[in-house]
């Protein structure tokens, strides 16, 4: 199917914008108008948001983000018309999305510093007043950028499963890109958040014998165990474990943990710093740690932009570094979508008009995720 | 010539044995016969030795080695006798040899990073009843152990530029393996010691179109040009190179400098510390930054034996082409070992040489 042009336009939506921690009221529900897609644009319904910390950071003051603006950045969501002929894109495609966009043609993405686009933008993090407003999940619809890379979402993948797709389980797709494949390879895992678990699993899918986890949720254990991973509450294995480590993953964002992981790792090991993405991360290490173990550190962030294999969109020619990372994590997550309790990770979906309430308990961490159903006239699989 | 005992005839050699800071006399002089070859050792004479800055350290108290042993890692040597038969080594072959005596055979060895072997012997920080206790350079003679790779030094490779090829020139090796080719690739050497200058040369060989090399020894900045670098001190060139620098390598030891490389740094870059190998080494960074800039720091200690090839290749190929001779300083007799520990501290030399005594 090529054009959709199947709504007939006056169209509007709801999306609750942020106003910043100051303001009188933190959240406004707003109904707006959907403007008519531009070419490459594609107007979709949110099935389901979740909830990434990176906005309850947002919320409590920890990360400051332009206002009044959008937030949530994690949704599966569904086509209702596009602007994409050379696609085979369809009315009612399930898909996710790509958080990055940046315009592939300026001086800076030409150069490979896509960060610095002159055009740079991420669904969750603009202002209001860029482009369509459209731009963060919590909202009925977003209107996704021509220069966005897309996937479909497989039908054996759950719509619970699927949203935080492309902030959480890219940004570990993104992370595995730079860890070897080794005979009997053991791994620790510091963090039972999403990022955690998700690292887990695809460390054992890679091969990986052993691989612990660690984390302050003992109420976690039985997740974590259920990723693939080694439940470690405990020093004692923190002590027998010196210098075998062959991976140590930061996904916490907690500098603290930084010692432990440059104790265990093996001569000629990797460290892949994931999490600490915020000023309070002062690290404790002397630079002899690092030489006298040979060892390497690697900072990784999602929608890591760097110039290797740029991937050329279908449409309209333009690059989008780093989408492969959404590919592989569509495809991560079908292959292995029985395997593990993704679903059972989940917490409890909230209306938009409860998005406040949702907050507080994702502040909690209870859950994985908390989860936010814009469209409730939808019914999430 | 070599001297031999007169009652057993075996043949002597002369060490000098490091007691310690703390001891009366910090370095004596022992003459004692060299024992008979094991399978796969090789007998040689020391040609020249070079004092590396980290022995400097021990001497100073910076660094800890095990006492009593024979410090100094940097020589060119010379066969006198060995036990390789499968070698092509002859008695007068002049050598360079692996800092490290591995296995070959454990984890480590087995992935190439034989610096970290399980079983891990360096010359020059071996105690002295370890083996033959001939383990440093600051003596007559080497027993090179059979785990130990040794490379013949070519004709056009003066003693001066080879002795410090075995530490200096390998660890340099060894880092560039981590370096990627890249176009119009702009780098930064913090450090204009020897390490720093060697580093300079290899990017640019590499391909590199910019190298700034940055030093607290101003009288190098000469140097720094003729190994192809651009001398830096000036924060203003440093102000400009924000986010624009694909490789930073630290060499210099100090800790100070790593914020300044990471400000340096491209998003995508690699750092490379070389240097830091004492415990005066505290980083005051977040991983904020490395993770922001999506950066790589990878530390390297020491080489394996394949960046000892790299080595000799390397300074075979560019002998002419770098003033390496020329950033050598004077030349001691054993004997004055304490008075060359003192020249080298003041740093004016990338290099101080030592020769023994007896030949």
């Amino acid at each position: 199917m090529a054009h959709a042009h199947q709504i007939t336009y006056p169209i509007s939506g709801v999306r609750t914008v942020f106003n910043g921690l100051n303001s009188e009221t933190m959240f406004v529900a707003q109904t707006a108008s959907l403007p008519e897609l531009a070419l490459g644009e594609i107007l979709v319904k949110v099935r389901l948001a979740s909830i990434c910390m990176s906005d309850v950071h947002t919320i409590t003051g920890q990360r400051i983000e332009p206002t009044p603006s959008v937030l949530g950045h994690e949704a599966v969501v569904e086509v209702v018309s596009h602007r994409r002929p050379e696609s085979d894109l369809a009315v009612g495609d399930r898909l996710t999305f790509s958080i990055a966009d940046s315009c592939g043609q300026c001086e800076f993405c030409l150069a490979g510093f896509n960060q610095k686009c002159v055009q740079l933008f991420k669904y969750g993090h603009a202002k209001l007043s860029d482009g369509s407003g459209y731009n963060g999940c919590y909202a009925t619809h977003i209107i996704i950028r021509r220069g966005t890379h897309v996937v479909k979402v497989p039908q054996t993948i759950s719509d619970r499963c699927a949203a935080p797709i492309n902030c959480a389980l890219a940004t570990t797709m993104c992370a595995m890109e730079y860890v070897p494949k080794i005979k009997n390879g053991r791994a620790f895992v510091q963090g039972d958040g999403m990022l955690g678990l998700y690292t887990c699993a695809a460390l054992r899918e890679y091969g990986y014998e052993i691989v612990y986890c660690s984390g302050t949720r003992l109420q976690r254990s039985p997740f974590i165990d259920r990723f693939g991973a080694i439940p470690l509450y405990n020093d004692e294995i923190l002590a027998e474990e010196m210098n075998k480590i062959d991976v140590v993953v930061e996904v916490c964002g907690v500098p603290n943990v930084v010692n432990d992981g440059i104790r265990m790792l093996k001569p000629g090991g990797l460290y892949l710093f994931v999490g600490m993405v915020h000023p309070n991360s002062k690290l404790d290490i002397t630079g002899e740690q690092i030489i006298r173990k040979c060892l390497m550190i690697k900072g990784t962030r999602s929608n890591n932009f760097n110039n290797k294999m740029p991937h050329i969109s279908f449409h309209l020619g333009i690059h989008n570094y780093a989408s492969r990372h959404l590919d592989q994590a569509v495809q991560f997550l079908e292959k292995t979508i029985n395997k593990y309790p993704y679903e059972e990770l989940m917490g409890p979906t909230y209306n938009l008009s409860a998005l406040s309430d949702a907050m507080k308990i994702a502040i909690d961490k209870k859950h994985g995720r908390i989860l936010v159903n814009p469209n409730t006239s939808i019914e999430s699989n | 010539m070599t001297c031999c005992d007169q009652y057993t005839g075996l043949m002597l050699g002369e060490r000098i044995v490091f007691n310690g800071l703390n001891s009366e006399e910090m370095f004596s002089s022992e003459i004692t016969p060299l024992p008979e070859l094991a399978p796969g050792e090789i007998l040689v004479k020391v040609r020249l030795a070079s004092i590396c800055m980290s022995d400097v350290h021990t001497v100073k108290g910076q660094r800890i080695e095990p006492t009593p042993s024979v410090l100094g890692h940097e020589a060119v040597v010379e066969v006198i006798a060995h036990r390789r038969p499968e070698s092509d080594l002859i008695k007068g072959d002049r050598l360079t040899f692996s800092i490290a005596d591995s296995c070959n055979k454990c984890e480590f060895c087995l992935k190439g990073l034989q610096q970290k072997c399980t079983k891990l012997f360096k010359y020059g920080h071996a105690k002295l009843s370890d083996g033959s206790g001939f383990n440093g350079c600051y003596a007559s003679h080497i027993i090179i152990r059979h785990g130990t790779h040794v490379v013949k030094i070519p004709g056009t490779i003066s003693d001066r530029c080879a002795a410090p090829i075995n530490c200096s020139l390998g660890t340099t090796m060894c880092a560039m393996e981590f370096v990627p080719k890249i176009k119009n690739g702009r780098a930064f050497v913090q450090g204009d010691g020897i390490l720093g200058l060697y580093t300079s040369a290899a990017l640019l060989e590499l391909g590199y179109d910019t190298v700034y090399c940055s030093g607290t020894h101003t009288q190098r900045s000469e140097f720094i040009a003729r190994f192809g670098a651009i001398p830096l001190y000036n924060d203003e060139i440093i102000a400009e190179e924000t986010n624009k620098i694909d490789v930073v390598v630290e060499a210099c030891g100090v800790s100070a400098v790593i914020n300044d490389g990471l400000k340096l740094l491209k998003p995508g870059g690699l750092y490379l510390f070389l240097g830091m190998v004492h415990p005066h080494s505290q980083l005051n960074i977040t991983g904020e930054q490395i993770i922001r800039k999506c950066l790589t720091i990878k530390g390297v200690h020491n080489y394996a034996p394949r960046h000892l090839d790299q080595a000799v290749d390397f300074l075979l190929k560019t002998i002419d082409k770098y003033p390496y001779e020329e950033v050598m300083g004077p030349t001691y007799n054993l004997s004055d070992l304490p008075i060359a520990m003192k020249v080298s501290m003041e740093k004016i030399y990338a290099r101080v040489l030592v020769k023994p005594n007896m030949t």
